[in-house]
C-alpha cells in the first residue's frame, strides 16, 4: 500500500481551478521530487494535501496510508502523519519556541493515546536533533521563527520534521535561501529521516538539492498537471535544456 | 493598630456635601463627553441599595494565595478586620476621617464633579489611610486589598489610601472579585519624593455585578510608579485612573489588558496630568474581544504649560475574536507646552489564519492554538509586570479566561 496516493485531484483557490487532475503514488520509503516553473501550483498541491482553508478540493481523492484525509481538518491530518516543511515559514510573535516544539509533539502523542512528553526530557531531544542541524540555543529561545534568517527558518522546519517522525513529509522548497553549507547541513538532516516508514515529496527548483537528497522518481509540474515523470535524471535533464525542452518532449 | 472601623460614623456633613454633589449632578449622561462611550443606564435601571453590613466570602477561583503579604479584605465595601492579617509588617493603619492630611488631601482633588468620585466620599462605610515608611528596607512588602461582597441589590463603597513616605517602597494587589450590583471603590496612592510603587488591580468580578472603581495616584520627584489593570470580569466596567506628576524627574507607566465575552462592556480610562517639567510616562493597552464584548479605552495626557521637556508614549491594540464585537480608542493629547514628545497609536486585528494553519499543520488542535495566540498577543504588555508575584496572579486569570473563552466558542461552532 502506498503512504501516499493522489487520484485525479483537482482544487481551486478563490474559485479559481488551479490544479486539473494530479494522480501520484507515493511508496513507502521513496523520496518523490516535483519540480516546475513558478505560479505551476507546487505550493497549493501541498496546501491542498496539508488541508489549508482556502484549498478548495474539487474532485479526486487523496488516501493517507490508505484512508482519505478529505474529510479531515488540516491539524487532524498532521496528527495521522502527514508534515508539510513550509516555503515561508510563518511567523509567531509571543510563542515560545520549546513551548511550541512541544504541543505540536505532545497533540500526535495525545492522538495514539501516548503519554505526553515531559519538559525536562523534551529540552534535551529538541537539543540532541538541533545540534545535528546547526540551530543554537539561542534560536531555541526566540519566538517561533520570530528574528530568524532564512536559512534558519528552513532549519527550523526540518527540526519540527525530526521531532514529529511524520510517515509523510511535503518539502517545499526547503533548498530557497539556503547557502552552500547550510544545504549540505540541512540535506544530510532530511536524509537522517529516511526510513522505510517514511515517504518524502521533495518541491524544488534546482537540481542542486536532488544531488544531496537523491529522489526515487521526478515529476514534472506545469499549469496545474504532472506533464512528465521519470527517475532521477530527469532532474538533470530540466537543468539543462528548462522546461521549454520538456514541454517538446511531452 | 487598626482602629475601631465598626464605630466609624458615615453621617457627617463632609459626607453629606459629596452626597448632595453626586445628587445634583446626578449619573453620568452618555451627553457628558467624558462617559461618552460608557452608558451606565443598564446601572440605573438595577435597584440596589448602599451595603451597610459586610457580608460576601471571597470568590472561590481566585488565583493561589501570596505568600507573607498583608491583607485587607472589604466585604460589601467595609472593612473586615476579622480577616486581614498584618503579618510582620509595620504599616500604620487610620481612619481617613480623622487624619487631618488625609482628608485635607482629599479635599483639594481636583475631581470635584466626578460622579463616582461624590458618591463613593458620600456612601463609604470604610475610608482608611495605610501610611508605609520602610525608606530602610530592600524588599518592597505586598499589600493585597480584597473588594469582595456577596450581595446582589447592594452596592459597595470602599476607600482606601496608601501613602509611601519618602523614599519608601511597597507593592500593591487589588483584587475585585465582587457579586455587588456595584461595586466602586477608591484607591488613592501618594508617593513621597523617591518613592517607588508598583501597582496592579485585577478586576475579575463575577458578570452580574458593575465595577466603577477609581484609582487616583499623585507622585512626587523623582518617585517611580507602574500601573498594571486587568480587566476581565463584571458587566459594565469602567477602571479610571486619574494620575498627577507633581515633582520633577518622577517616571509613570501604566499598561492594561482588558478581555471581553458576552455582553460585556469593559472601559479603561486614563487621565494622566504631567504638571511639572521632566517626567515621563507610557502607556501600554491590549485587549481581547468575543462574542458581543465591548472595550473602550480613553487616554488623555495633559501636558501643563510648565511641564516642559516631558514624553508621553500611549499605544494600543485590541484582538478581536467575533464580527459583533467593537472596541474604541479615543486617545486625548492636550498639550500646552512646547517642548515635549508626545505619541500615541492604536491598532484593531483578529487572529491571524496563517498563523493559524501553521499551528495546525503541526497538529495543534484549533481551540489550543486560538490559545496559544491570544496569550502571545498579551505576553508583551504582561511582562510590563515587574513583581514576580502579580505577574502569576494576572497569567492566572488570563489563562481561565482564554480557556474558558476558547471552550465556549467550540460550543458554538
Ligand atoms: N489566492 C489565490 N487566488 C488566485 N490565484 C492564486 C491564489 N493563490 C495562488 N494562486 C495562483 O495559483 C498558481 C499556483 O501558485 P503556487 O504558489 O502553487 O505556485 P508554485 O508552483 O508554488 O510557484 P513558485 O515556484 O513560485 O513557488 C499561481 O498562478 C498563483 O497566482
Ligand atoms: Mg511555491
Amino acid at each position: 500500500m502506498s503512504i501516499l496516493d493522489i487520484k485525479k485531484l483537482t482544487a481551486s483557490v478563490d474559485g479559481k481551478e488551479i490544479l486539473h487532475g494530479i494522480d501520484l503514488k507515493i511508496n513507502p520509503g521513496e523520496v518523490h521530487a516535483i519540480m516546475g516553473p513558478n505560479g505551476s501550483g507546487k505550493s497549493t498541491l501541498s496546501y491542498v494535501l496539508s488541508g489549508r482553508m482556502g484549498y478548495e478540493i474539487t474532485g479526486g481523492d487523496v488516501l493517507l496510508n490508505g484512508e482519505s484525509i478529505m474529510e479531515l481538518e488540516a491539524d487532524e491530518r498532521a496528527r495521522s502523519g502527514l508534515f508539510l516543511a513550509f516555503q515561508y515559514p510563518v511567523e509567531l510573535p509571543g510563542v515560545s519556541g520549546m513551548s511550541f516544539l512541544r504541543a505540536s509533539v505532545n497533540s500526535r502523542l495525545r492522538e495514539r493515546g501516548e503519554e505526553e512528553v515531559d519538559q525536562l526530557s523534551f529540552v534535551k531531544i529538541v537539543r540532541a536533533e538541533s545540534k545535528k542541524l546547526g540551530i543554537s540555543d539561542d534560536m531555541l529561545k526566540r519566538a517561533v521563527n520570530v528574528g530568524f534568517s532564512g536559512g534558519e527558518k528552513k532549519r527550523y522546519e526540518i527540526l519540527q520534521m525530526a521531532l514529529l517522525k511524520p510517515s509523510m513529509a511535503i518539502l517545499d522548497e526547503t533548498d530557497s535561501g539556503l547557502d552552500v553549507d547550510a544545504l549540505k547541513i540541512v540535506s544530510e538532516g532530511v536524509n537522517l529521516l529516511r526510513h522505510p516508514d517514511r515517504s518524502m515529496l521533495v518541491i524544488t527548483h534546482y537540481q542542486r538539492l536532488l544531488s544531496h537528497i537523491i529522489p526515487d522518481k521526478v515529476h514534472i509540474l506545469s499549469e496545474g498537471r504532472i506533464i512528465k515523470s521519470g527517475d532521477k535524471s530527469l532532474a538533470l535533464e530540466v537543468e539543462e535544456n528548462g522546461y521549454a525542452g520538456i514541454n517538446d518532449a511531452a | 493598630m487598626l482602629p475601631e472601623l465598626d464605630k466609624f460614623e458615615v453621617k457627617n456633613y463632609w459626607q453629606r456635601a459629596h452626597l448632595d454633589s453626586f445628587l445634583e449632578l446626578g449619573w453620568p449622561s452618555s451627553k457628558n463627553e467624558e462617559w461618552k462611550f460608557t452608558s451606565l443606564d443598564r446601572l440605573i435601571k438595577k435597584p440596589f441599595e448602599i451595603a451597610l453590613n459586610p457580608e460576601g466570602d471571597i470568590k472561590y477561583k481566585l488565583a493561589p494565595d501570596i505568600k507573607d503579604s498583608y491583607k485587607l479584605i472589604f466585604r460589601n465595601g467595609i472593612f473586615d478586620s476579622h480577616t486581614s492579617k498584618n503579618a510582620a509588617h509595620n504599616f500604620t493603619i487610620n481612619n481617613v476621617l480623622e487624619d487631618a492630611s488625609a482628608f485635607t488631601t482629599i479635599n483639594k482633588s481636583f475631581l470635584k464633579n466626578h460622579p463616582i468620585f461624590n458618591l463613593t466620599l458620600g456612601a463609604m462605610r470604610s475610608a482608611i489611610v495605610i501610611d508605609v515608611d520602610n525608606a530602610s528596607s530592600d524588599i518592597p512588602p505586598i499589600i493585597e486589598l480584597y473588594f469582595t461582597g456577596g450581595l446582589i441589590e447592594q452596592s459597595s463603597h470602599p476607600f482606601v489610601m496608601i501613602r509611601l513616605g519618602k523614599n519608601a517602597k511597597v507593592n500593591i494587589l487589588e483584587t475585585h472579585c465582587s457579586v455587588n450590583s456595584l461595586s466602586a471603590p477608591i484607591v488613592f496612592v501618594e508617593l513621597s519624593d523617591g518613592s517607588v510603587c508598583d501597582h496592579v488591580k485585577c478586576q475579575v468580578a463575577e458578570l452580574n455585578s458593575d465595577q466603577l472603581g477609581l484609582t487616583l495616584i499623585s507622585q512626587g520627584t523623582g518617585s517611580d510608579y507602574r500601573n498594571f489593570t486587568l480587566s476581565s470580569g463584571g458587566n459594565i466596567s469602567r477602571s479610571e485612573l486619574h494620575l498627577n506628576l507633581n515633582g520633577e524627574d518622577a517616571s509613570c507607566h501604566l499598561s492594561a489588558i482588558y478581555l471581553g465575552n458576552k455582553d460585556q462592556h469593559i472601559d479603561i480610562t486614563t487621565r494622566l496630568h504631567h504638571n511639572v517639567a521632566n517626567c515621563k510616562s507610557e502607556q501600554v493597552i491590549r485587549g481581547v474581544l468575543d462574542d458581543r464584548a465591548r472595550g473602550i479605552f480613553q487616554g488623555k495626557i495633559r501636558v501643563a504649560p510648565e511641564a516642559q521637556k516631558t514624553d508621553g508614549q500611549q499605544m494600543t491594540r485590541a484582538l478581536l475574536l467575533s464580527r459583533e464585537t467593537e472596541a474604541d480608542t479615543k486617545p486625548e493629547l492636550e498639550i500646552f507646552a512646547d517642548d515635549v514628545i508626545c505619541s500615541h497609536g492604536a491598532t484593531i486585528g483578529e487572529i491571524d489564519e496563517h498563523q493559524l494553519f501553521y499551528l495546525a499543520s503541526r497538529g495543534i488542535p484549533e481551540m489550543e492554538a486560538r490559545s496559544m495566540l491570544i496569550e502571545a498577543f498579551l505576553i508583551d504588555t504582561l511582562s510590563e509586570i515587574r513583581v514576580p508575584e502579580f505577574e502569576k496572579q494576572v497569567e492566572y486569570y488570563i489563562q481561565e479566561w482564554v480557556s474558558q473563552s476558547t471552550n465556549l466558542s467550540t460550543l458554538t461552532v
